[in-house]
């Protein structure tokens, strides 16, 4: 995107990898949020709620997103072609509401996949002033990571109180909730959507520093490896810098990935992570144990470990147990080009494995390794195998193929014909993903394509059934 | 576009030029059009009437006109690179209603200007069989032309029944109307618009001839002259062909452009466009005369005239009259790249104090400028337009900014202007300024103008009952 972009600093983001948030706020006139909260106002009265559609319907909404200081954000977390995804909600907080339970969201299209490395953030957008007794969004900073309510709630609440305007972007797996409204104010929260579509290559902000111990606050370090670990993913250094511990610590390590305490087992993760080839045959065998748990810490641990792991995920690929398989294929997505050298198993998995989760992770990775091998490299095998997965049964398969296909760019030019079909898929996200495939190849065959169903797809808001010409 | 296109042939573009319509059936199955209708039940049941949004509503309907032989159809008569405009509208003639009178339709944006040449289409599409006593659209063939219900009434009154998936594609300013609806059934009719981009240039149909005289049926001609110019517009060429009429029957020619009937106005108009130089005097003079109805049909015989009568249309530019001003800059425009060297003159006009001639102007700066070689400078050009885009009229906004997507390219400098008027008040410019910025093509172009559509993007599966 050419937008002008007020980037990120080392400080803000090391708080959002620690914290999973960062607040910001565009300087619009109180007048622009104010005609949006009249515009929703309109829209529950006349139609309801119309959900992903309450964009088309108040366009200027977009404005918020495009603004420098909302597009700056979230391209240091995101990178810079991030997109906003078809899904967003109009959270309407009720006067007198009780307010929800502490949670994480499902993913639309992608459903319950924990990734620690952010591809996929919100943002809370108010178009009202929000105080404390107006039900306002509150968030568990630092939850992000934890997959159990019991660790999230360790953390302190914080509501996300704030005058019209403020957006909140968070990491997707950031535990949080609507509070109860005890006021006698309406509250709306738009929440939208957005996607990584780029790896991480070098820093999307203002980067004055490389040094993370200097930066970060050691009294703080719940995490240190773990946060280390992003900080340098985030600046396009894949792999985790050996730590220097001895075998004998790696059998405590592993011990600890079945811990009690999801703290400890996360800590036990990224520091065998960062053993390197010494720690993998514990991990093989972590990643072959029959406890779920304790095969997806060893799948974090495996995807940081990096190239010296993926000869152990592909053997793993082979195994008859479809979790395993699972497991394999994630942590061989998650590591981006590091796993190069898996494409052509995962390329095999993406339409022959009976597991749909292995196809779904295979068919994610495909497009996560596949963007960033060099341009020589013969990818049309994959773009093949993908195309076919556009027709998969599962939708969250079709969505992750045509999402890959996005990521691969140009290289995906002969699945045009298939994306262009699958503009009518009976999944919307799958039909918005198409769409975005198309104009990410660029080409003249899929760029008329596409701007045929766009504008065919272009509502107008001023047009209503009171003007309707 | 690179959809397949099942073209017209010679004899079907004849029918039209006379016609003023043809009528075609895309190859969907029932099912297909039962589904839209089922659909358009829904629409007026929950929201009423959308109108416009009808579209992205039912995206289905979009096939209709992708359809080989529509496509193909509408290429025809509008060019390669013709446009889907953005006003579109469910036309619901109900059980027992009383139809309409016999009317041509407003233009969106561009009100009250009647041109020959085929610039602008309808398309009448019904989801349904419509029969007889259903209250069809009726047309009355041949009435594009006619500017009075007079000499439109004096044709056949034709009603457009068929099965479900009938589409009749017709020149706008051809006279039709609802019938009554006696029968039992609703009656959906969606009529989509559309504008040609580029003049022609080649035949956009299976041509086999160019003998008009060869293709038409002699019993019956009533506008040989009118037919064949046309014919010979949509092939691409210019100017009329010489008739070598004589110095003296100019004087006749030129009275009869007063005469009471419509049609001896409307074939003196164009056996005078087709002497040349010789009629262009007394063509100026007509032109600069008190009467409206005269100019207009000078306007008409001077087009036709082609390069020989730009000079006297330049001049015309600079009268004190605000009508003769602009009948000169609709003439100038609707002549294409004839009036090349009018550029300059009609880049002053698009700034001229009458938004009569403004508006002209700028439609003109468009349908000349697109054709120019690369190597004259339209900068100039482009920055009025660009200016245009301001213009406290609507209609000249939206010409200007239809202007610019003709430029294609060229028009690049007016990028920024363009992305603000994606939010002008009036929708029509909105859709324009997006069209201008896809004809641009360039990356920066492009990037604001898929910004622009993402946002825009209806989801038709989205609705309250499914919010996501």
């Amino acid at each position: 995107m050419s937008r002008h972009a007020l980037q990120l600093t080392d400080e803000e983001m090391r708080d959002f990898i620690i914290n999973g948030y960062v607040k910001v706020q565009p300087d619009l006139p109180p007048s622009f949020h104010e005609n949006i909260y009249e515009q929703l106002d309109v829209m529950f009265e006349q139609t309801g709620n119309l959900g992903n559609n309450v964009l088309p319907v108040i366009p200027e909404i977009q404005e918020v997103f495009d603004h420098p200081v909302v597009h700056g954000a979230m391209q240091g977390v995101l990178g810079e072609n991030y997109v906003m995804h078809p899904h967003r909600y109009c959270h309407f907080n009720q006067q007198g509401s009780e307010g929800q339970n502490f949670h994480k969201d499902s993913y639309a299209g992608d459903e319950q996949i924990r990734r620690h490395r952010c591809r996929w953030t919100m943002a809370f957008y108010y178009p009202q002033d929000v105080t404390e007794d107006m039900g306002p969004t509150a968030v568990l900073p630092g939850s992000q990571y934890y997959e159990t309510g019991e660790s999230a709630h360790e953390q302190p609440e914080l509501a996300l109180t704030g005058e019209a305007g403020t957006v909140t972007i968070v990491h997707y797996d950031l535990w949080h909730r609507a509070m109860p409204n005890r006021s006698d104010k309406k509250r709306y929260m738009l929440k939208f959507l957005f996607i990584r579509l780029d790896e991480p290559q070098s820093p999307l902000w203002e980067s004055s520093t490389d040094d993370w111990r200097a930066l970060s606050n050691k009294e703080e370090s719940e995490h240190p490896e773990l946060w280390e670990s992003m900080w340098h993913w985030y600046k396009g250094e894949e792999n985790g810098i050996a730590n220097g511990i001895s075998h004998a610590e790696v059998d405590t390590l592993t011990e600890t990935l079945d811990s009690d305490n999801e703290k400890d087992r996360l800590n036990a993760a990224y520091r065998l992570g960062r053993v390197g080839t010494a720690a993998v045959p514990a991990l093989k065998q972590m990643l072959h144990s029959t406890s779920a748990t304790i095969r997806e810490y060893a799948g974090y641990a495996l995807s940081l470990t990096g190239v010296s792991a993926v000869p152990t995920l592909i053997d793993a690929m082979q195994t008859s147990d479809d979790s395993v398989r699972a497991s394999a294929t994630f942590a061989l997505a998650d590591m981006g080009e590091a796993a190069q050298e898996a494409l052509p198993v995962l390329t095999h998995a993406a339409t022959q494995d009976s597991s749909e989760l292995v196809r779904r992770h295979a068919t994610e990775g495909l497009g996560l390794i596949g963007q960033k091998v060099p341009e020589d490299a013969d990818l049309s095998e994959v773009v093949h195998v993908l195309t076919t997965g556009l027709s998969d049964d599962h939708f969250s398969v079709r969505d992750n193929a045509a999402r890959a296909l996005a990521k691969l760019g140009t290289l995906a030019e002969p699945a045009i014909p298939a994306l262009v079909a699958q503009l009518e898929d009976e999944d919307r996200y799958v039909r918005f993903h198409s769409a975005l495939a198309l104009k990410e190849i660029k080409t003249p065959e899929a760029q008329e394509a596409l701007f045929n169903h766009l504008f065919a797809s272009r509502w107008c808001a001023l047009t209503t059934s009171e003007a309707p010409f | 576009m690179s959809n397949h296109a099942l073209q017209l042939t010679d004899e079907e573009m004849r029918d039209f030029i006379i016609n003023g319509y043809v009528k075609i059936q895309p190859d969907l199955p029932p099912s297909f059009h039962e589904n839209v209708r089922q659909q358009l039940d829904t629409m007026f049941e929950e929201t009423g009437n959308l109108g416009n949004n009808v579209l992205p509503l039912i995206p289905e309907i979009q096939e209709v006109f992708d359809n080989p032989v529509v496509h193909g159809a509408m290429q025809g008569v509008l060019g390669e690179n013709y446009v889907m405009h953005s006003h579109r509208y469910c036309h619901f003639n109900q059980q027992g209603s009383e139809g309409q009178n016999f009317h041509k339709d407003t233009y969106e944006g561009d009100e009250q200007v009647r041109r020959h040449r085929c610039r602008w289409a309808m398309a009448f599409y019904y989801p349904h069989d419509v029969t007889e006593d259903m209250g069809p659209t009726a047309v009355l063939p041949g009435s594009q032309y006619y500017e009075t219900g007079e000499s439109a009434h004096q044709q056949p009154d034709l009603s457009l029944c068929g099965e479900a998936g009938t589409v009749t594609i017709v020149h706008y300013d051809l006279w039709h109307r609802a019938t009554p609806n006696q029968s039992d059934k609703k009656r959906y009719m969606l009529k989509f618009l559309f504008s040609r981009l580029d003049e022609p240039q080649t035949p956009s149909w299976k041509s086999e001839t160019t003998d008009w005289h060869a293709l038409s049926n002699g019993d019956g001609v009533e506008h040989p002259e009118l037919w064949e110019s046309l014919w010979d517009w949509y092939n691409g060429k210019q100017n009329g062909t010489a008739n070598g009429v004589s110095h003296t029957e100019v004087d006749t020619l030129i009275e009869t452009l007063n005469s009471d009937n419509e049609r001896d106005r409307l074939n003196a108009a164009y056996r005078l466009g087709r002497i040349g130089t010789a009629a262009v005097p007394t063509l100026k003079q007509a032109l600069f005369g008190t009467s409206d109805a005269i100019r207009n049909y000078a306007g008409y015989a001077l087009s036709l005239t082609g390069a020989p009568a730009v000079p006297t249309l330049i001049d015309a530019l600079q009268a004190t009259d605000n009508s003769v001003r602009a009948t000169a800059a609709y003439t100038l425009a609707d002549m294409g790249k004839t009036a090349q060297e009018a550029i300059p003159a009609l880049t002053r006009a698009a700034q001229d104090p009458s938004e009569w001639v403004r508006r002209h102007a700028a439609e003109g700066l468009g349908l000349i400028g697109q054709q120019v070689s690369e190597d004259i400078d339209l900068s100039e050009t482009v920055q009025v337009l660009t200016a245009g885009l301001h213009d406290d009229y609507y209609w000249i906004r939206d010409n200007a900014a239809r202007a610019l997507a003709k430029l294609g390219t060229r028009a690049e400098p007016a990028i920024p202007t363009l992305v603000t008027q994606l939010e002008d008040e009036n929708r029509y410019v909105r859709f324009h300024a997006a069209l201008a910025l896809k004809q641009i093509q360039t990356p920066k172009a492009q990037d604001a103008l898929f910004n622009h559509l993402f946002a825009s993007r209806w989801c038709a599966l989205t609705t309250r009952g499914t919010p996501y």
